[in-house]
């Protein structure tokens, strides 16, 4: 059985890895400008701002749960 | 801008980070570590942005999009996994003591020197250019900030600032990175240089960001506004260019595998990492640094594509902008930013580089040479050192002659994908080999070589033909006159851009060649054990040092000269006793344990890599073969081992824990003893007094026929009242003595505890009344009855009764008696309103002779001080309890409880 | 007449010792526990203490303990009479001033020759 901690951070290789690349991609591969930005180049870097945001959530909830358990 | 100014700046950029990492060292030897920290290990991985990303990234950006990115993206996505996958590496090298990627793939093979070789010369070969692409950034970044376009190039050797630049590089490298003969030790001075380079082109590259954004532009809005009023730039917000979604997909995945397999990567993931917590933070702190450094990577190509002139080469864009609008502070800082990427990757790339060569290259070749292999001389760490030092000075005068002369216009980021590619090859043999037991070392040779065939066939060979080297026939016609042999469209066209396709090909035939090779031959048994302890890392981490997957036989004085070559004598008989000491092993004994030979092995390993340190070993022990089902039977021992020694424990610290109750009941029993004693010394003092009374009272009246009558009747009255008062002693001694031994059987009945209460207050009915005392007595009728014996019960209800008589003040006595049923239980309290108990002696009245140690009321010639233990003892013997409660002056209130038949038990009433 | 301090809390023995001492032509004073004791002591300077030691209260080391403190002169001669019959008991008598330990039970003959002799000495 592996650890919550694992199990969540391979969830969101694989969420990241579909939302970061075609076809997912797909919608946002436009020459349209969003906010004054081009749309696929917001949704790159809105997608990696959410996985490093994710990322450090399920790691600070590890530390807070391991904290827990001394 | 003034040339003095720019090589000063550079050399004192140098100087400085000498600095730091000297400063690193010494802090490290008596503070708290520097590196030991999270952010500095994610700063040190930032040794992944180089030149290429530094200026490169702008370079491709300014003609591919948003392409770039992928190889930023790829680690942070693999980011997550460095979970289980990072700290898998980190755990099999620190427990092999493993020093490089090739060193991790001969390990796994059985230390085979021949994958280390292999390895080694493959990276070499994959990295070199790379290091010379860094060191072309700097040249021309150079150039460009000197305004010396295209001068120094061709100079002379002895005038090109990047020949002194190399000079300085290898002095670095060879003061900082071999300090120590042991490889995997850290370095922590150079680590700390690292993460310094990684915040200085952070920041130079973020400031001229928000020049070129927000100086040159008014934001971004503005900025991508223009660029969509051109359409060969619009074209660049999507990823329809070059190879599309495919070669972005094949970009996230290379870099993904370049991340953890490039030699300078896995230098300072793996080998430098000091704590696999680290890796914790880390997951979330380099992916934002990787996003951060590329945040104006767009911003920048654009402006460049922009504002100026179409001949300016775009991987010059970073440093062109600031120079061009006269920022000459900012263009100062974007070079120096520059030169620390291309340095950091340098640094690292050419430490990483050189272990590898020494150790699995050079020191396993040296280790089979004649000298060495018959006539037994064994090589000492100073020769090693010096091959290292010397392996360092090849590499950088490889990657500089490469500079001088290869090194073409082929923009950086096609050179780095090149050698990303390359060392994507070793993906097969590295995660093959830690998630799957049957990959052996043929599996891996096979792989290797036709990943690495494929590779130089289709990346490399292009480059060659297009330097004119090769004859462009082979592109034409294809290799033998094979249509399906040429080199940029090798077995057809599948549609992919060359990179793309070279990828597919190689990764397809090296995945094939390693399972085909795996599935069809055997593994060696040292090789079947690796690869056990490889995959089950996480099971084996401890019982991994008892384990013996060695047969055969050696002396301890030969080993311990192994490992005197390359450690000082002291520290390598300080190692030897710690692990014997751990190990349960006589170091006297001259015959090995194997256990130590292994262990040499692997300290052996550490230094010279694990292929020398196998050619080493096997040279000083005979050694036999092992067979498979050996070596599973051993490990499968050292693990049932290590059941057995928990069991083992177990048990000790049940036997510590019987031990100590022997020794606590034995002190009981001692104490019981001396309460005995005690006991028997307060009885007879009892016994004593109405003695003494009664034989002095005789002898008077013995001695003194004439006394008058009426005295000799008061001390007849007086024997007579001793003489009761001594028999009932007596008896109550004997009493309680059969009592507390158990002796005394109840003999039980049905017991109607209101009937029982009421008879024991008649019978001291008559005592009452003589003494003018009032009785109270509330008893709850038709109550459950309870099973006990009626006497004893009755007993202690006089008991009870005659202790309250006795404390009841002379006038106004006043007893309570009560008896009810409550919870299964029935309830008894007898109350007067004497003196009352003090709290400090509530629980002593009930101990035997209580009265007679205290002594704190008058004697009582009622009084043995044994019947309240008495009545603790029959109340204790039917489960009940007892206690007294006292407020104060009210009195005393004395209670006990039995336990009730339950209705089931009861037995049908008559 | 000599006066004898008679200090136990069992009327029995109180009520033997007393006629004996009488019998024997002395002056017999009865105190039943220890501050009686002292302040009879306090009052009639007796010659002859004769001294029980498990009483409730002050027991008979402390009494004879706060005597010798008084340092009266003539000194008083202290009898320790007691069922306490361990050698340690015996010790601690003589060392808190005690002048005899006699064990109860004890012979009444033997008793009066003891309060005798003891009236005797300087």
């Amino acid at each position: 059985m592996k650890g919550l901690t694992t199990q969540r951070l391979g969830v969101l290789f694989i969420a990241f890895a579909l939302i970061l690349q075609y076809p997912l991609l797909r919608p946002s591969d436009s020459t349209e400008l969003v906010a004054g930005v081009p749309r696929l180049y917001l949704h790159v870097l809105l997608g990696w701002l959410l996985l490093i945001g994710l990322i450090a959530l399920v790691m600070a909830d590890k530390h807070r749960r391991s904290k827990e358990q001394e | 801008m003034n040339t003095a100014l720019v090589i000063g700046a550079s050399f004192g950029y140098l100087a400085l980070l000498f600095g730091i990492a000297w400063w690193a060292e010494q802090r490290g030897r008596t503070k708290r570590s520097l590196v030991s920290n999270p952010w500095t290990y994610a700063l040190s991985l930032a040794v992944y942005c180089t030149a290429w990303t530094y200026y490169g990234s702008v370079g491709r950006a300014s003609v591919s999009g948003i392409e770039f990115a992928a190889i930023y993206i790829g680690p942070s996505l693999l980011a997550p996994l460095w979970y289980t996958v990072l700290r898998k590496l980190i755990r099999i090298s620190k427990m092999q003591r493993i020093s490089s990627i090739a060193d991790l793939v001969s390990a796994r093979y059985g230390s085979s020197s021949w994958l280390g070789g292999l390895v080694t010369v493959f990276s070499i070969i994959g990295i070199i250019p790379y290091i010379s692409i860094q060191l072309k950034a700097v040249g021309t970044s150079f150039d460009l900030i000197t305004t010396a376009p295209e001068l120094l190039r061709a100079a002379p050797l002895l005038t090109d600032t990047t020949f002194y630049l190399t000079l300085g590089l290898a002095a670095f490298i060879i003061l900082f990175g071999t300090r120590t003969l042991d490889a995997t030790e850290r370095h922590e001075g150079l680590v700390t240089a690292i993460a310094f380079e990684s915040v200085v082109k952070l920041v130079a590259f973020l400031t001229v960001g928000l020049f070129v954004t927000y100086g040159l532009f008014n934001g971004f809005g503005d900025l991508f506004g223009r660029a969509t009023e051109r359409p060969e730039l619009q074209r660049l917000f999507t990823l329809s260019g070059d190879g599309g979604p495919v070669r972005w997909s094949a970009l996230i995945l290379l870099s993904m595998m370049a991340f953890l397999l490039l030699p300078r990567q896995f230098q300072v993931a793996v080998v430098e990492n000091l704590n696999e917590r680290h890796t914790h933070k880390a997951m979330w702190i380099f992916p934002l640094y990787l996003l951060l450094i590329n945040l104006f990577v767009l911003p920048i190509a654009f402006a460049g594509r922009l504002l100026l002139d179409p001949g300016v080469d775009a991987d010059t864009y970073v440093l062109s902008l600031p120079l061009a609008n006269g920022a000459n502070g900012l263009a100062l800082l974007t070079y120096l930013g520059g030169f620390s990427a291309a340095t950091g990757m340098i640094i690292v790339a050419t430490i990483a580089l050189s272990t590898m060569l020494s150790n699995n290259l050079l020191m396993p070749l040296l280790l089979s040479l004649p000298a060495y292999r018959e006539r037994g001389v064994q090589p000492k760490g100073a020769l090693l050192l010096a091959v290292r030092r010397a392996g360092i000075v090849l590499i950088l005068v490889l990657a500089y002659v490469y500079f001088r002369t290869v090194s073409s216009a082929a923009p950086l980021v096609s050179v780095g994908l090149v050698s990303f590619a390359a060392v994507a090859q070793f993906a097969p043999a590295v995660f093959g080999g830690i998630y799957w037991k049957r990959a052996n070392r043929h599996g891996a040779v096979i792989g290797l070589v036709l990943g690495f065939a494929v590779w130089a066939f289709t990346l490399v060979v292009p480059g060659l033909i297009r330097s004119g080297l090769i004859s462009p026939d082979l592109a034409t016609h294809g290799l033998f006159g094979l249509e399906a042999l040429k080199p940029h469209l090798l077995f057809g066209d599948l549609g992919f851009d060359p990179l793309t396709h070279a990828v597919f090909w190689s990764l397809l035939l090296n995945t094939a060649g390693f399972v085909l090779g795996a599935l069809t031959f055997t593994q060696s048994s040292k090789e079947r054990n690796q690869a056990e302890v490889f995959v089950d890392v996480f099971k084996y981490a401890r019982a991994y040092e008892s384990s013996i997957v060695w047969k055969g036989t050696a002396q301890t004085s030969e080993l311990r000269r192994l490992l005197a070559n390359f450690i000082e004598t002291a520290r390598a008989e300080r190692a030897l006793e710690q692990f014997a000491r751990r190990n349960g092993i006589d170091l006297a004994s001259d015959s090995a344990d194997p256990r130590l030979v292994t262990y040499v092995e692997r300290v052996l390993s550490g230094i010279i890599g694990a292929a020398s340190a196998r050619i080493m070993v096997s040279n000083v022990v005979k050694e036999e073969e092992i067979r498979l089902e050996e070596v599973f039977d051993i490990l499968r021992g050292s693990q049932q081992l290590m059941a057995l020694n928990k069991e083992l424990r177990r048990k000790s610290e049940e036997l510590d824990h019987l031990t100590q109750e022997l020794r606590r009941v034995n002190e009981d029993l001692r104490r019981s003893d001396e309460l005995k004693d005690e006991f028997l010394y307060t009885v007879t003092h009892e016994l004593r007094t109405p003695l003494t009374s009664i034989r002095a009272l005789s002898e008077i009246l013995h001695d003194n026929p004439d006394i008058d009558e009426e005295q000799r009747q008061q001390f007849l009255a007086t024997m007579v009242r001793e003489t009761e008062r001594l028999s009932r002693l007596i008896e109550q001694v004997l009493d309680l003595e059969k009592l507390e031994s158990g002796k005394q059987k109840l003999n039980e009945g049905t017991v109607h505890l209101p009937t029982l209460v009421e008879e024991a207050v008649d019978s001291v009915g008559q005592l009452l009344r003589d003494k003018g005392i009032s009785i109270q007595v509330d008893v709850q009728r038709n109550m459950r009855p309870i099973l006990g014996d009626g006497d004893r019960i009755e007993q202690v209800m006089i008991n009870l009764l005659g202790n309250a008589v006795k404390f009841c003040p002379e006038q106004g006595g006043r007893i309570t008696v009560s008896c009810y049923y409550v919870d299964g239980e029935v309830k008894v309290h007898v109350t007067d309103n004497g003196p009352g108990v003090e709290p400090a002696i509530r629980k002593l009245i009930f101990d035997k002779f209580f009265q007679a140690r205290q002594q704190h009321q008058r004697r009582n010639t009622s009084g043995s001080g044994l019947g309240l233990a008495i009545c603790r003892n029959i109340v204790v013997l039917h489960g009940g309890r007892i206690w007294v409660e006292s407020n104060g002056e009210q009195g005393a209130r004395f209670s006990f409880t039995l336990p009730a038949l339950s209705p089931k038990d009861q037995p049908e009433q008559a | 007449m000599n006066k004898v301090l008679i200090v136990d809390d069992d009327p029995g023995i109180l009520m033997s010792i007393e006629f004996l001492v009488k019998k024997a032509g002395h002056q017999a004073f009865i105190a039943r526990d220890g501050q009686e004791a002292l302040a009879i002591y306090e009052r009639e300077s007796p010659r002859v203490v004769l001294l029980d030691i498990m009483m409730p209260g002050m027991d008979g080391y402390e009494v004879c303990e706060r005597i010798r403190q008084h340092d009266r002169h003539p000194r008083p001669y202290i009898v320790f009479l007691s069922a306490k019959n361990r050698e340690l008991d015996i010790k601690k008598g003589f060392t808190v001033g005690g002048d005899l330990y006699v064990t109860k039970p004890f012979s009444t003959r033997q008793l009066v020759d003891t309060i005798n002799k003891a009236i005797q000495q300087p």
